[in-house]
């Protein structure tokens, strides 16, 4: 522990190791832009509404600026930064071009790391992707293009683990 | 100031007594309304009860589902253990959202002690009992008697929610919990009610239902008045029951809706939620 509000952290974000120094109270969403440069994470409202900060953590997607980031100490952290590597999550990627699920793009990282949390296990909501989606504000699509192309990234196969 | 993450309750209970630390769990209370709320100038650290094996899963014992406080939303409505409470499963699904779901804790929705907490009103409709762990050992209380006004409980210094616990004759009992809200997403109810009964061929042996969002705090109505759910239900008694529960509010009005408003919707949610676990 440096000063009174920081101490040294072990988080594991897309795989790596890394020892951050802060406070353990702040928020991941603002370690993760701020603390390690990973800006595909947005923040939009703060309050856990939004979904913008949308990461996962051991495979369950949360909403990152309600997670201390003290409190994500050894767990598995995905960003959409880490999830971009991954072949199934880029056929989603494809689907979402064809299908405009993409407008002014702010929600769309949360959107895309709900929809592929969603993709690995669909029957959860039995099937519903809008029900999963239901802590992701998109103002601009009207959700179509996102279901559409959630559809057909799952009937191409993708999420299957 | 350190993030301190015990692995039992006896060490969580021996750490508040030595740190004066603040109990957090899932976290998504903390930063409601701006930064995270700061310790109190007194407290010095963060007591993470997440990594607590005891709080993070259910039992069953002869009282009934003993269910730790660090169970998630998401875990009540996906595990199967949780199947015999369908309106805590119901309550737990419409909590926020799924990211939200993964992080808020059931505990956690009794310490904030929130008027509209959702998870809270069927607890309340089972009359759960809070179990704590303090420095002077357990105890355990009503949930009705633990939850005093809205954001007030019954916590002393130093001590922790371990679990609630459902009583034996709840689990498996027609259920339902109704929430009146807006935008039917990530919202906050306007009114809500969560029933169980026991219901054979139509009819209702007992029945015990709290409402929630309209009044300080989720109430129920007393065991004897509770009489009057009992039997087959017609139109006529269920109006009674309605405006019953209706009398009992004690609604706000604030930006969601008007006390009239919230009072009128307590005898509609009183009588649908009767019709539901009737079939009707």
């Amino acid at each position: 522990m440096n000063s009174a509000q920081q101490q040294a952290m072990t988080l594991t974000i897309n795989g790596r190791e890394t020892v951050w120094d802060g406070d353990p109270s702040a928020s991941l969403a603002d370690v993760l832009r701020e603390g390690q440069g990973l800006t595909g994470t947005k923040i939009g409202c703060r309050t856990g509404e939004c979904g913008a900060c949308t990461v996962l953590m051991d495979g369950r997607p949360v909403v990152s600026c309600l997670v201390p980031a003290g409190s994500a100490q050894g767990e598995r952290i995905e960003t959409i930064e880490g999830l971009a590597e991954r072949a199934d999550y880029q056929a989603l990627v494809q689907a979402m071009l064809e299908h405009g699920g993409v407008q002014c793009g702010f929600c769309t990282p949360g959107v895309m790391v709900t929809t592929y949390a969603w993709m690995q296990q669909p029957e959860r909501f039995d099937g519903d992707l809008g029900a999963a989606l239901k802590n992701n504000l998109c103002r601009c699509t009207g959700y179509l293009g996102i279901l559409r192309a959630a559809e057909q990234a799952l009937a191409a196969g993708g999420g299957a683990r | 100031m350190a993030w301190i993450q015990p692995r039992s309750v006896a060490e969580a209970v021996e750490l508040l007594q030595q740190r004066r630390a603040r109990v957090v769990c899932g976290g998504t209370d903390l930063f409601v309304g701006g930064p995270a709320r700061p310790l109190a100038p007194e407290q010095e650290d963060w007591l993470d009860v997440r990594r607590i094996p005891e709080l993070c899963g259910a039992r069953r014992t002869e009282e009934g589902l003993e269910i730790g406080a660090a169970v998630t939303a998401a875990q009540l409505w996906e595990e199967e253990t949780y199947r015999a409470l369908p309106a805590l499963q119901q309550a737990a699904k419409i909590v926020g959202g799924w990211q939200i779901q993964n992080r808020a804790s059931l505990g956690g929705n009794v310490a904030n002690a929130s008027p509209a907490a959702d998870m809270v009103v069927p607890l309340m409709a089972y009359r759960a009992k809070v179990r704590l762990a303090g420095a002077s050992g357990e105890r355990r209380m009503a949930l009705q008697d633990f939850i005093r006004g809205p954001r007030m409980t019954a916590l002393q210094e130093g001590e922790l929610i371990v679990s609630l616990i459902v009583p034996e004759r709840m689990l498996g009992t027609a259920q339902v919990f109704l929430r009146h809200d807006q935008r039917a997403a990530t919202d906050i109810s306007i009114v809500s009610v969560a029933l169980a009964a026991a219901v054979a061929g139509g009819e209702i042996a007992w029945a015990s239902a709290a409402v929630g969002a309209a009044a300080a705090r989720a109430y129920t109505l007393s065991e004897e008045e509770e009489q009057l759910w009992r039997g087959r239900l017609d139109a006529k008694a269920m109006a009674r029951l309605g405006a019953l529960y209706a009398a009992r509010s004690a609604p706000i009005t604030d930006v969601r809706a008007g006390e009239d408003y919230r009072r009128s919707l307590v005898d509609t949610y009183i009588q649908r939620a009767a019709r539901t676990v009737l079939g009707q």
